[in-house]
């Protein structure tokens, strides 16, 4: 039962995701009654996978401020007096509910799914080629441009006595430079080696995605009941 | 500010994706591998510096960068930032996957008319840098109070749009001084887009 998210193929995954959000974001404003579904499924749809209870809260934590901002906007928006706020409630409760389930189950998906695997998911759900080598380079080379930088911030710390607050803009300025700098010639000798080892436009993958029955089933399953939810209360 | 999947209507959230996808396909379009490569490097180079985070009004801003994105990649960058913002929003939950295409749209928007700035050449490139670096920053962050005061949740979004005049002018500064940085080591990349 734990590993039949993970037994999906990584596009069923994402399409999974996808539509249950899709349905439960389509909810009309106000209307609270299928969230009483909605979460139970979501917690459903946890239980298929391998998540860790904690990070899964952490990011829906740390989603927070922004669903809460708008929650709070809609919640204010007839003023400040307790029937506003009471007439308002119903639409800021279900804008709030609707944010942290689509967060809960992006954070599900991430947490669950290698970020290869979600990549190779967008490449089989048919992403423009030019774009999949971008997403590619930028998987690739995400970690060794943060370390440079964090290398970078050491030197730039050992060699500075005292905070230079008036001269902080240009400092800073000539680091971010310097990383552009770096990452733009690291560019040119990736290609190059890219080109040694003849490459041709297309990533080479080892395993094939395959979607298959299971895949099928888990997807209708899976948006029927949230539909179902979402028609039926 | 990258806008959370369940705020704002799918109707829109959908024609955004298709808006987006069409922008991806169209400017990323005759790419030559090297130009990839150079892109994926940039937008790695974007996520990187998206992770760095300021203080402002008591809350958080992380930088972004993005009329740099426009002066280093012109209308190219479009799809850098569209790569950035997938993946701040799969690690971080930055934004969702349904608003994908409209946080892109916005941020992207800011990219592109900063990349239009930089051709301006009568004005001095010291302000032209902090210009694309201002609407950078303020063009996604009006263009979201718009969408959030036609989406019902009225005028209040507006005051946080002023609140990033603040992150727009720091962001300016660092793009000013990231140029000069360039102009004074590598001026070639300058002249690429301009």
């Amino acid at each position: 039962m734990r590993d039949l998210f993970q037994r999906l193929d990584p596009r069923a995954r994402v399409l999974l995701v996808v539509s249950a959000t899709a349905i439960m974001v389509s909810t009309p404003r106000g209307i609270l009654l299928p969230f009483a579904a909605y979460f139970p499924l979501c917690g459903l749809v946890v239980l298929t996978g391998r998540a860790a209870a904690s990070a899964l809260t952490w990011r829906c934590v740390a989603a927070s401020p922004f669903i809460v901002l708008a929650a709070g906007l809609l919640a204010f928006q007839q003023g400040w007096s307790l029937e506003g706020i009471r007439a308002a409630a119903p639409a800021a409760l279900s804008v709030a509910a609707k944010g942290y389930a689509a967060v809960f189950l992006l954070a599900f998906l991430t947490l669950s799914t290698a970020l290869s695997d979600l990549l190779a998911a967008l490449r089989g759900l048919g992403v423009p080629k030019s774009f999949n080598l971008i997403l590619g380079m930028t998987y690739r080379y995400t970690h060794l441009l943060a370390e440079e930088y964090r290398r970078m911030e050491r030197a730039r710390d050992s060699r500075t006595l005292r905070p230079l607050a008036r001269r902080r803009a240009s400092l800073y300025g000539r680091q971010l430079g310097a990383l552009i700098l770096r990452s733009w010639d690291r560019a040119e000798r990736v290609h190059a080696a890219m080109l040694a080892r003849g490459f041709h436009g297309v990533w080479p993958t080892l395993h094939r995605p395959c979607w298959g029955a299971l895949d099928t089933a888990a997807l209708l399953a899976v948006s029927t009941l949230f539909l179902a939810a979402r028609l039926l209360l | 500010m990258h806008i959370a999947d369940g705020i704002i209507p799918n109707v829109w959230c959908g024609a955004a994706h298709a808006v987006s996808w069409a922008s991806v396909y169209w400017l990323g379009k005759n790419l030559e591998t090297e130009e990839v490569v150079r892109l994926g490097m940039l937008a790695s180079a974007s996520f990187v510096i998206s992770l760095i985070h300021f203080p402002l009004g008591g809350t958080s801003v992380h930088l972004g960068l993005y009329g740099l994105a426009g002066i280093l990649a012109g209308r190219r960058a479009f799809p850098v930032i569209f790569a950035a913002l997938l993946f701040q929003t799969v690690l971080f939950q930055h934004g969702g996957l349904l608003t994908l295409g409209l946080n892109a749209l916005n941020m992207g928007a800011g990219a592109l008319l900063a990349a239009a700035l930089w051709r301006i050449k009568a004005a001095p490139e010291a302000m032209r840098a902090f210009l694309c670096g201002l609407a950078g920053v303020l063009t996604p962050a009006l263009l979201i109070a718009t969408e959030f005061s036609l989406a019902g949740y009225g005028k209040g979004f507006f005051l946080m749009a002023a609140l990033y005049l603040g992150a727009g002018i720091v962001e300016g500064l660092l793009t000013m001084g990231v140029v000069a940085f360039l102009r004074g080591a590598r001026p070639a990349l300058l002249a690429r887009t301009s």
